[in-house]
């Protein structure tokens, strides 16, 4: 057992042995410690993602180290993901594989994918490791990869699955997913429905307020439907998903003071993302290929309706956007140690909306990618090297970027010990809303880049089969150049985006990870630790030069526990976030309290004949601490759900 | 041997000092009221910070003009509860603080202590105030309905009347039973009007519009300062379409209700001293990326008489050069303010988002220190 674990560790880009290690494992409760790339990553999957008490992605990538998610409160609140505070922006989100790509803004609102059907999460820096990439994976410092879950039979042909919830904030859901499997494929087909009002109450205390009050227009309604298709084809294995979500939802703003609710906020919105993707994959001793294809059209519609005798206009407006997505990458093995990864994407973005003066953007994003890896008596190198070409074509367009992100990853294994390294530099280009939107764009505007350097080293203790666990440790330096930010150019009034930002940052992270067995109860530990400096070095001589950046704490922490024995299973999430401030002048009056917050969850399987039941209770954020992760945005207090599931 | 009465005189005077330090000491905790109007040299100068949009923290600075102490935040210790999001303007009666809180809605009344009084929402978007010479009124411009100003009751704070007039006004002046609106049609931009170029005349009693003067320019956002020396005369800025019509500014005659004379620079930033006005604008360049400035001093000659033509003169520079380098140098110039004893003060919101610095220098224009203000410093008012 353990023999093959350490083999696991050296052939990550080989063939591929996760599988038999995998499935002894995953029986065991344990996350599957096979294939470990020599970046640094971390991954939560199987029964350790289904018993985390979570209603969407970034609940479960908060538990991750060196993770800070953005969050505007809410089941229906923006979440966006950063990694080691490099931005947003330069952590890419693939869903089975493929980039969900957002030429508009550059972001991905977590919030709308669920993790009913995930499989797993996992995050990756540098890269997510492997011979065998497309140009996508190298071409972001950090990023979340999302695996739905496949059809998976016992003993019958089709399964079915009904879920049903009811929570806090008149939360309900209700959910079906049907599998089958055909003689050449299998399929799955689900359907989703979430409705919340969102009206939690709130206090907000600091040194010099304290004010309570319920969030107001923070209902949100939102469908989603997902088809997958899996079967083998020309060799290889193909994967077909389709996916549409449709939703609205009021946006609740910032509380600031008022002295009546009469000229409450009433902003509104309505999305429909709708997206087919394949991928095909074929592994051969000497060459293997990885083909990806992507189409997406994505609707938003935004309306700002004024309270009577208010300010403000009646603002509507829509916004499409629209994708093709293309991508082939090949792997070649001439020897045993060499491994040679050519790959090239092309993506074809169109961006419309009715905003005043905005003139239809078509952006052409070409990336080439080549990466050689060796290895050698358990020294991993992988160098690469990506190409990316930007073209956008508009009235006025930017002047076209072509730019090189080098990147060089080292991994030493030997038995239980893995060391590593990486250089990274990496770059985003200005998004569309940046370049173009109407009196904010800035057509000149150059990409932000981010380099990166890390050490870090993992330890494994395997002894036999009670108890597995490992150590894990980053240490890494980063620098954000050209950061575009928002400024008033024109007048106060009238701002722009411009390059005009130095960021450097300094981190350590730490996590332990534990499986054991004690009286008959499985149990599954995650300890994070996560340090971070950033030190916002835009404005030389101001006196908040070196400042700590907005919203990054120094110091925090996270505590997963996972247990089951027999139909019982349940699981404590502990999460601390230390002092952070919402300005890089760390004054006083900029100060976020630190807050902590627990999460339980409990599960009670029950098998009725031929119908399997669960029974889930979740209690979350049980000491109701109050606090906000964006300033002026609350989040909910203490909130419970029941979520029945019958499976047959 | 010390007498008793020697002994009580130096208690007293012991007494007087403690008291004296305590006040310095406190800043602007208390304020002495002195008996003499006129002529007097102000106690207190408070500073308006607006506040970034979102981020509920507009806050209200003092300045002890005695010790020089700038005490940050005079509003929510006392309070407990930050001042609200966006102040746009400052006005100081003989009761009153009165603060314009735009995105909160709010027009705040105060002590000259920052103790809160009263509060409204009866304007929303609100942006500058006016007082009537007796102080019963107050007249406020809101964004609101299409654009209009309120009268309010300065008793009770009750709304006594509403007048229509163009978009967006701005700046408002109170001159012989009528007040001045500059128009600017701000929003310009969501699409369902254009830029305003007018200024709308309103009689202060009935509050009706008498007329809309035609000023030629465009978009009449931003400074607007009226002559101390001649209340006649209006400093406006004009910062035009970004794009084809250029940013400038002009003088306008509240007696003869036209325009004087226009300039081809933005006064985005103007204060006004002895009849003098000293303004500072800038605009971006795009093609050199950089800011070009316009640093000036504007000289009115006027007799005053409705008859009277004035002259304007105009020079670069404001005071001494060690002031107008400052201006350069500075990151995000956002107010300049001079005290009745001639002191400049300048602010700098630096990045808009962190607190911004106030200046200070003497009346020769030398630098005396800097301290840091607010979120965005950028109104004035004195006590």
């Amino acid at each position: 057992m353990s023999l093959l674990l350490i083999r696991g560790l050296v052939c990550y880009g080989q063939k591929y042995l996760g599988a038999e290690v995998g499935d002894t494992l995953r029986a065991g409760r344990v996350i599957d410690y096979s294939e470990r790339p020599i970046t640094p990553s971390q991954k939560l999957s199987g029964i350790a993602l289904q018993q985390l008490s979570s209603q969407s992605i970034s609940d479960a990538l908060r538990c991750f180290s060196g993770v800070y998610i953005k969050d505007y409160g809410g089941i229906g609140g923006l979440k966006t993901v950063d990694i080691r505070s490099l931005g947003s922006q330069h952590t890419a989100i693939f869903y089975n594989g493929i980039k969900i790509y957002n030429a508009q803004n550059g972001q991905v609102d977590l919030g709308r994918y669920s993790l009913d059907n995930l499989e797993e999460i996992s995050i990756f820096s540098a890269n997510k490791g492997g011979s065998l990439l497309s140009a996508s994976d190298f071409a972001s410092a950090s990023a979340v990869y999302l695996k739905s879950k496949k059809p998976e039979f016992d003993s019958s042909d089709r399964n079915l699955k009904a879920t049903l919830g009811y929570g806090s904030f008149s939360t309900a859901n209700a959910g079906l997913r049907y599998e089958r499997k055909l003689k050449a494929m299998s399929i799955s087909a689900e359907g989703n429905y979430l409705r919340t009002n969102g009206a939690y109450h709130y206090r907000i205390r600091n040194n010099y307020e304290d004010s309570i009050g319920r969030r107001r227009n923070g209902d949100v309604e939102a469908f989603r439907s997902e088809l997958g298709l899996y079967s083998k084809a020309g060799g290889g294995d193909l994967q077909v998903n389709a996916y549409f979500y449709l939703s609205e939802r009021g946006l609740p703003g910032p509380v600031i003071r008022r002295l009546s609710d009469q000229y409450s906020a009433n902003e509104r919105q309505a999305d429909r993302n709708s997206f087919v993707q394949a991928s095909w994959k074929s592994v051969g001793e000497a060459l293997s290929l990885l083909l990806n294809s992507k189409l997406s059209s994505d609707r938003l519609e935004y309306e700002s309706i004024p309270a009577e005798h208010s300010a403000g206009t009646h603002i509507q407006n829509q916004y499409n956007q629209n994708s093709l997505f293309l991508s082939a990458a090949g792997a070649w093995h001439p020897l045993s140690f060499l491994s040679v990864n050519l790959a090239t994407d092309g993506n074809v973005s169109a961006l419309n909306c009715d905003v005043k003066d905005f003139s239809p953007v078509i952006r052409l994003d070409i990336k080439t990618a080549a990466a050689i890896s060796a290895n050698c008596q358990g020294l991993d190198v992988q160098a690469s090297l990506l190409h990316t070409l930007v073209k956008d074509i508009t009235d006025n367009q930017a002047s076209p970027l072509s730019k090189l992100s080098p990147s060089l990853v080292l991994g030493w294994s030997r038995g239980n010990y893995q060391l590593r390294a990486f250089y990274k530099s990496t770059f985003r280009p200005p998004s569309l809303n940046e370049l173009y939107y109407t009196n904010i764009g800035n057509v000149k505007l150059r990409p932000e880049s981010a380099k990166e350097l890390n050490l870090g080293a993992t330890v494994t203790f395997i002894e036999r089969e009670r108890f597995t666990g490992s150590i894990s440790s980053d240490f890494h330096l980063s620098r954000i150049e050209d950061k575009i930010v928002a400024m008033p150019v024109y007048s106060q009034f009238r701002w722009s985006m411009m390059n005009f930002g130095l960021v450097k940052g300094m981190g350590a992270e730490i996590g332990l990870n534990n499986s054991f067995r004690i009286c008959g109860v499985g149990c599954n530990t995650r300890l994070n630790y996560t340090f971070q400096k950033a030190m916002d070095c835009s404005y030389p001589g101001s006196h908040w030069y070196g400042g700590q950046i907005p919203y990054t704490p120094k110091h925090s922490a996270s505590a997963l526990l996972f247990v089951e024995r027999g139909a019982w299973s349940g699981s404590i999430s502990c999460l601390y976030t230390g002092v952070r401030y919402r300005a890089s002048d760390n004054s006083a009056s900029n100060r976020m309290e630190p807050w902590a917050t627990i999460d339980l969850k409990l599960s009670r399987a029950l098998d009725l004949s031929s119908l399997k039941m669960a029974i889930n209770i979740e209690i979350n954020n049980l000491l109701n601490q109050q606090y906000q992760v964006v300033n002026r945005y609350p989040m909910p207090g203490r909130n419970a759900a029941l979520k029945l599931e019958f499976k047959l | 041997m010390k007498s008793f009465k020697s002994i009580i005189i130096q208690r007293i005077k012991l007494i007087n000092t403690i008291a004296a330090a305590l006040i310095l000491v406190c800043g602007c905790n208390g304020y002495e009221r002195n008996e003499n109007q006129g002529e007097e040299a102000s106690k207190a100068l408070y500073i308006l910070n607006e506040g970034s949009m979102g981020e509920n923290n507009a806050s209200l600075s003092c300045l002890n003009l005695e010790s020089g102490n700038l005490s940050e935040d005079l509003y929510a210790p006392i309070n407990g509860t930050p001042l609200g999001d966006v102040a746009n303007d400052i006005i100081v009666t003989e009761k009153y603080i009165i603060i314009a809180i735009n995105a909160s809605n709010i027009i705040e009344f105060c002590s000259h202590n920052g103790k809160h009084i009263a509060g409204i929402e009866a304007v929303p978007a609100c942006r500058k105030l006016a007082v009537d010479p007796a102080e019963k009124n107050l007249f406020v411009t809101s964004w609101a309905n299409g654009g209009e100003v309120v009268k309010l009751d300065l008793e009770n704070f009750s709304v006594k009347a509403r007048v229509k007039v163009g978009y967006e006004p701005e700046g408002i002046a109170y001159y012989n039973g009528r007040l001045y609106v500059a128009n600017s049609g701000g929003n310009a931009y969501l699409g369902d009007h254009g830029y305003e170029k007018s200024i709308s005349v309103v009689d202060a009693a009935s509050m009706r519009e008498i007329k809309r003067v035609d000023t030629g320019m465009m978009n009449l956002y931003g400074a607007f300062v009226q002559n101390d020396k001649y209340p006649q005369y209006l400093l406006v800025n004009a910062c035009g379409d970004y794009g084809a019509n250029p940013a400038g500014s002009f003088i306008f005659d509240c007696e003869n209700e036209r325009l004087v004379e226009s300039f081809n620079f933005p006064s985005t930033y103007a204060a006004v001293h002895e009849g003098i006005f000293y303004t500072m604008g800038s605009n971006y360049d795009w093609a050199s990326n950089s800011f070009n400035w316009y640093i000036k001093t504007i000289n009115i000659n006027a007799s005053g008489s409705a008859q009277g033509s004035a002259s304007v003169s105009i020079s670069d520079g404001i005071i001494s050069d060690e002031l107008t380098g400052t201006i350069k140098s500075l990151i995000s110039p956002y107010g300049i303010h001079i005290d009745n004893q001639g002191k400049v003060y300048l602010t700098d919101a630096v990045d808009y988002k962190n607190r911004g610095l106030l200046y200070r220098f003497d009346k020769e224009g030398r630098f005396i220190d800097k301290q840091i203000a607010g979120v965005c410093p950028g109104h004035f008012a004195e006590k």
